[in-house]
Formats: structure tokens, sequence, C-alpha cells
């Protein structure tokens, strides 16, 4: 082929993915206004499942960005989707891996990357962690949990220094994945950045999960005000002028399902409400992976502005939800994770049927698994690309 | 950490070596700040 027909035909698929990418952007915006788009649209939570999909390890991609990117591409495409939540690893592992932290293991799989529970605060310290927590979180925290900080002068540094610098380096690689997704796949990514809740870090890195939740019923006085000295290092992260309308705000909240309704109200709700005000006020939205059970606390779903919120449906029955909270939030889910490997194709289709005719008339609807596939023994791959091909003709409006 | 740099401080000299020549002091506080943020998920 001819050089410039070479170039013709690259700018004619280069439009026509261009032309893709706003369908399916245009999707997302319109159901999350709480109006019906041409289709529901489908998400993707792709997440290391993209590994084991091409038969390759953690370990293999660790250090090979382009191995990485292959992989989350090829299991993207596998399936039909709109939108993805993520395309590529979610922390620099290996860098983790180095510096001799256990926070994170790759499971004997050799794919699925888990969060071990771990404690870096006793709980008579609260008092030194509210005097000053960033003295708190270098000194003893981390000093606790990064053994190559533990080193002489300056091969600690030098184990700092390489940490830091491969962490700005895997912020690049994402913000690369992203414009690949954008440009050679046509396909939107849904939000544009994260906002961790401080309890939820302090749950997972400071003081564990035993420990908080422990403190919470023994000292809730110390846990709140912990939180509160925690909560100015984590507002960056709130939109505070007008944002793109698209992709949103994201939080994956991880303590919730863990706490009763006033301990829910006093503890964690009024950060998430903040969180959820000022994307609404930046004229975007804030989506949340709620993650298990949150019937308890949906009374306080109640006064959030119409179309400010994106709630993904793990545990709940979003059917329910919807019933409720249809005409003010958009609700993401419908497809349990166990249904794709435990039941038959047609139980699965007969299923989707369900909940697209009950969620999906007015908008306010996005299809996407109850919770993001980990590795490929959590799905049969034929059943789930039979539910999507099944989602995007039968989500048509 | 006797006789050894506390990470505090490790986070101090890395944020001296690598912050733009013009930042100003409340500016590199809040680049401290930060950094020690990002170990909590190491």
């Amino acid at each position: 082929m001819k050089k410039q027909e070479k170039e013709k035909k690259y700018m004619v698929s280069q439009k026509a993915l261009k032309k893709t990418l706003e369908e399916r952007k245009t999707r997302f915006i319109t159901t999350s206004n709480l109006q019906e788009p041409d289709r529901v649209p489908i998400l993707s939570q792709i997440n290391a499942y993209a590994i084991g999909f091409c038969n390759k390890t953690a370990w293999d991609v660790f250090e090979d960005p382009d191995l990485e990117r292959e992989c989350y591409r090829k299991a993207n495409e596998a399936f039909y989707f709109d939108g993805l939540s993520i395309f590529g690893l979610n922390h620099p592992f290996k860098s983790y891996f180095d510096v001799g932290s256990e926070t994170y293991l790759v499971s004997e799989n050799g794919v699925t990357i888990q969060h071990k529970e771990s404690s870096h605060m006793d709980a008579d310290e609260y008092d030194e962690f509210i005097a000053d927590p960033i003295p708190f979180i270098a000194n003893k925290t981390a000093a606790r949990k990064i053994p190559a900080f533990d080193k002489d002068y300056p091969e600690n540094y030098e184990a700092l220094k390489k940490l830091f610098n491969s962490i700005k380096d895997f912020k690049q690689n994402g913000a690369e994945n992203r414009k690949y997704v954008l440009e050679e796949m046509g396909i939107p990514i849904i939000s544009s950045r994260s906002a961790p809740h401080p309890l939820d870090n302090f749950f997972d890195f400071i003081r564990g999960f035993n420990g908080t939740l422990i403190d919470i019923r023994r000292h809730p006085d110390k846990v709140e005000k912990a939180i509160e000295v925690l909560t100015p290092y984590y507002e960056k992260s709130i939109p505070s002028s007008k944002e793109d309308a698209f992709p949103w705000l994201f939080s994956t909240c991880h303590i919730p399902t863990f706490l009763s309704k006033s301990q829910f109200e006093r503890l964690y709700w009024p950060y998430m409400r903040r969180c959820l005000m000022a994307a609404n006020d930046a004229q975007t939205k804030y989506m949340a992976l709620l993650e298990g059970t949150w019937e308890q606390h949906f009374d306080l779903f109640e006064d959030i502005p119409k179309g400010a919120f994106i709630a993904c449906i793990e545990n709940d029955d979003i059917i329910k939800a919807k019933k409720r909270f249809g005409d003010r939030m958009t609700l993401a889910g419908g497809m349990p994770m166990s249904m794709l490997k435990y039941t038959s194709k047609q139980e699965c289709i007969d299923y989707v049927k369900r909940i697209f005719d009950a969620c999906a008339p007015g908008g306010g609807f996005i299809f996407t698994t109850s919770i993001p596939p980990l590795t490929t023994e959590d799905l049969n791959v034929d059943t789930y690309r039979a539910v999507n091909e099944f989602a995007h003709e039968y989500g048509k409006y | 950490m006797d006789n050894k740099k506390s990470v505090l401080d490790l986070v101090k000299q890395y944020v001296n070596e690598t912050a733009p020549i013009n930042a100003t002091e409340k500016e590199k506080k809040k680049m401290i700040d930060a950094q020690v943020i990002l170990l909590l998920r190491v």
C-alpha cells in the first residue's frame, strides 16, 4: 500500500475511533444526568484479571509497562465495554516490595494482588498521632513497615529516593496509559482522580482492620479526632473550582460495611458528603464503590442533590435501590460476579434482562459487575462475553 | 533509629533536593506532607 493510502486509511480509522469515544462518553454523561442515553453504558472493572487473561503473572508485568498495557488492552477488548474504571496496575507494587514492605502480596496464582491486614500504630498512641500526624506517619508508621528505612544512612536515603522516583514514574506511566486508552482504543476511563476517605486510609494503612474497628467501639472520640487531624492532607483531592463534567471523582469505600448507622453518620458520612457536594459544586460527579452492604446507611442519601452521585452497588439489592433513589442518583452494578462463574449463560442473560427492565428506564443506570474480577477463575469468559453482548443489544433505548 | 536519620529527615532531604529552586518554605512543607502521606500506602 502506498504511503498516501496508508495515511488516509489511518486518518479514517482515527476519525471513527474518535466518534466511538464520543458516543461512549455521551452514554455515561447522559445516564448520570438521569436521562436515557442511546444505550445503557457497560463498564469494565477489569484489573489484575487482565494479567491472568494473557497467561502472564504479576511479576511479568511489574517491570514491563508495554506488556502491562498489552494485557489490559487484550482483556478489555475481549468483552464489550463502553468505559473502563481502571487501565493498568493501581500501585507500583514492585517498588513497594523492593523496600521490604508487606502491605501487598501476590497470591499463589501469581496474578491476584492482595492487601495484607496489618497495623502500624498501637492503641495507646492516639495522643501522639493527634498531636502531629506527619512525624508519626513518617517515623512510626512508615519506619515500622518499610525495612529499607532501617538501614544505615545513606543506604536508607537511597532506598527512599528510589521509591519516590519510581512512584513518580508510575504516575507518568498512568498518564500515558490514559492517553493511549482514549486515542488508541476509543474508550473513556470514567474517573479522573481518586478521593480516598481519611478513615479508609487510617483503617487500611495505619491502625488496621481489627485495631480500627475495636477503637471505634472503645474510644470513638480518639478515632474521630485522629480522622479530623488527618483530613487536611486529603483535601487536595476534593474539587475546589469548576471541572469538566466527565470523567468523575472516584472513591472506593472500604470501612462503611463494618459500621453501624450511627458510627457511619459520625465518622464517615461528613467527609464523604463533602466530596460529593464539592464535586457537585464543581459541576462534575462523585462516584463511589459501595463495598459490601450499605442499606443500613441509605437514609442519609435522601438529601443528596439530584444527579450528583453515582453509586456502584456490590451486595445491596440494585432493583430496590433504583425504586428508592432512581429519581436522584445513578446506580452502577447489576451483574453478580458469582453468577458469571457458577450459573449458565442463559440464566445470566435472564437475570440481566430482569435487571435492565427494572433499572434502565429513565436513565441513571450503568451496567457492571458487582466487584472487579481479580483472577481468571472468577468468571467464565464465554458467559461474560455473551452477557455483555446481550446487554449492549438489550440496553438499546 | 539511633545514629540514623529519621524517616521524616530523609523525606525532608528528598524534598530539598528535588523541589523547584524557587519553592518557598511553605511550599516545601506541603511537599514534605504529601510525600509522607504517599508512604502510607507503601
